[in-house]
């Protein structure tokens, strides 16, 4: 695989977890994904 | 919030950039906050400014208001607005482009809990996004796009690329 594709595939499989994401927050309720958002913004802050 | 409720008694703003994808779920962090605030006289910013300080904000850039006003604001320079520490701080800005100060005529208004922000229509905020092209930006703009998909003009967001000068179909 050369480096352009290299960089297509990993952005287009960021972009899957962003939408898979959005769908989740979506179907969720609030709480439930702002809590996770919440935790994992939480955890990088205190590295 | 409360630097939004602060300026808000002075001038009108509107919130634009990452925070806007942040506060609709995406996961990611970020060291500030865009905001764009109508060009002003200096009197005008003198007033907001001390206001800002009588309640325990800082000015990142200088202490000095006039040199705030004169060297940063306007040329186009960014100020930066923190409490107590330095990240997160608020970024604001007089608009430098036309799509900018249209973000401040025509921004939505976010209500949640007890409070409300100004937010940039979020066609524009999509477009402006692809414009600015990193992965976290285009990240930004695919997740407002599906989280609002069913309620968003997609060729609104579509010709706000066209006047940006870029194709935003391959992503929408």
């Amino acid at each position: 695989m050369d480096l352009d594709e290299f960089k297509k595939r990993n952005r287009e499989e960021r972009l899957w977890f962003v939408r898979y994401w959005a769908d989740y927050v979506k179907n969720h309720p609030d709480s439930d994904w702002s809590r996770q958002q919440a935790d994992f913004i939480d955890s990088v802050m205190k590295r | 919030l409360d630097v939004v409720d602060i300026i808000k008694r002075h001038t009108q703003y509107v919130i634009v950039s990452g925070y806007v994808s942040i506060l609709f779920g995406r996961t990611r962090t970020t060291e500030d906050i865009d905001m764009v605030i109508p060009t002003m006289a200096f009197s005008v910013f003198e007033a907001l400014a001390r206001d800002l300080k009588s309640n325990g904000f800082y000015f990142l850039n200088s202490d000095n208001v006039r040199d705030l006003y004169d060297t940063y604001l306007t040329k186009q320079i960014a100020i930066r607005i923190g409490r107590k520490v330095a990240v997160p701080n608020m970024e604001v800005k007089f608009p430098k482009i036309a799509l900018e100060q249209e973000a401040l005529d025509k921004a939505i208004t976010v209500r949640f809990d007890e409070h409300e922000l100004r937010m940039s229509p979020l066609e524009l905020q999509i477009a402006f996004k692809f414009f600015l092209g990193s992965d976290k930006d285009i990240e930004d703009a695919v997740h407002l796009y599906e989280i609002f998909k069913e309620n968003l003009n997609r060729e609104k967001i579509l010709l706000y690329c066209k006047r940006l000068e870029i194709d935003g179909s391959r992503w929408i």
